[in-house]
């Protein structure tokens, strides 16, 4: 099940990543370019030492979009309960379960609940990334 | 039959389809609810549902029925070739099947429910559909007279039940000559009549519960872990006990159980 929620998303997503990257491509300045062309790069390596490096706030964003957006995932599960009621039940992703216990079990409080601490967790790991990544930075 | 044709099944255990198996659990028998106001009591693992939880348990371990959900293109698929023997169903199903089953027509008959004791002719309900007035209508009377008219008047209910497979609700629809025609998809089999008579029969001591959906939707789980082995049809059924009697204490009702 896993793997076919990850197919999903991940062409689900594929562009809109693909759109934060290219607007970060654009601020590279070209003689850069004309530099590795001198030095005889190929494109993979102009790819690795140069592109990459200079786009890395925007990989970093689209890794915290993307963290987000699977902690918080509810789609995908949702739509395969019907195709699967024995491997999704409703507790599968906590949105999906937050989801449940409002609109099935009528619990509305304990569903609140679940979604302030689900964006708690959010919080958390969101922070720990971008720490974890700004640590690596030259300053 | 399934040892000749590996391919096919007696039939098809919906995992997710909890008001099918209520249906059969009435019909054995099983009474899990009796509500009086605030006070239910509760018995959702009484006798009736474990024989039946038990006896589809042992069919779908030895694989005789498949455990594919129902109502999607699958499934359809399944019916309509042939990969599903039989379709344990309600008094919608003719028409219903003539629809998405298309390709199979003249190989299907209809017969009433099995029994579990032989004689016997409980049959029971699987689901329904209502007409509701919501309290927003800005024309709550002429609405509720159409609600009624709708199920009244003798042709609405006629194409309610020919187009819309619903099954009629006016004892004049049940014994009009088109409601009881052959079906040329079964057969030219007179289909609605074992549903006429099913209806007669059905046993109205049965009751819901005021939160019905959790329960449904617990029954679900429970089935879908016992159908993936993690645990066996009757634990399923205590576990929707426990699991139900806690809820409704946690909601305020006065449980017996």
């Amino acid at each position: 099940m896993l793997p076919a929620i990850g197919n999903i998303v991940t062409w689900q997503y594929t562009g809109y990543n693909m759109i934060i990257m290219y607007a970060a491509l654009q601020a590279i300045p070209p003689d850069l370019y004309e530099a590795a062309l001198v030095d005889g790069a190929t494109g993979w390596e102009v790819a690795r030492y140069i592109k990459i490096p200079l786009i890395a706030p925007a990989i970093v964003l689209t890794c915290v979009f993307s963290i987000i957006g699977s902690l918080q995932l509810f789609t995908e599960p949702s739509i395969m309960s019907t195709l699967a009621p024995t491997v999704i039940q409703d507790h599968y992703t906590p949105n999906l379960y937050a989801y449940t216990l409002a609109f099935t079990n009528q619990q509305y409080n304990y569903s609140a609940a679940i979604s302030f601490t689900l964006g708690a967790i959010v919080f958390v790991c969101s922070y720990i990334f971008m720490f974890a990544t700004n640590r690596g930075r030259a300053r | 039959m399934h040892k000749a044709n590996p391919q096919i099944y007696m039939t098809d255990f919906p995992p997710g389809d909890p008001g099918w198996f209520n249906g059969l659990s009435w019909q054995a028998g099983s009474r899990p609810f009796k509500v009086n106001g605030t006070n239910v009591s509760i018995h959702l693992d009484d006798a009736p549902a474990l024989q039946v939880a038990n006896y589809w348990g042992t069919l779908i371990n030895q694989k005789v029925i498949q455990t594919a959900p129902d109502f999607t293109n699958d499934w359809y698929a399944g019916l309509g070739k042939g990969i599903y023997a039989t379709w344990i169903t309600a008094a919608w199903g003719p028409v219903f099947l003539s629809g998405v089953a298309a390709q199979s027509s003249g190989k299907w008959r209809a017969a009433p429910l099995p029994h579990w004791t032989p004689g016997a002719t409980a049959t029971s309900n699987w689901g329904g559909s209502t007409d509701a007035v919501t309290t927003q209508s800005q024309h709550p009377k002429e609405a509720t007279e159409f609600a009624m008219w709708l199920n009244d008047n003798k042709q609405s209910t006629l194409e309610l039940n020919q187009k819309q497979f619903l099954f009629p609700v006016v004892k004049s629809v049940l014994s009009d000559p088109s409601f009881n025609a052959p079906l040329s998809f079964y057969g030219n089999q007179q289909v609605n009549q074992i549903f006429a008579s099913a209806s007669n029969n059905v046993d109205t001591s049965f009751q819901w519960s005021p939160f019905q959906d959790y329960v449904y939707t617990q029954l679900g789980d429970q089935l879908g872990s016992a159908i993936s082995g993690k645990i066996t049809f009757e634990q399923a059924m205590h576990n929707l006990q426990n699991n139900v009697v806690n809820y409704a204490k946690s909601q305020g009702f006065t449980v017996t159980s």
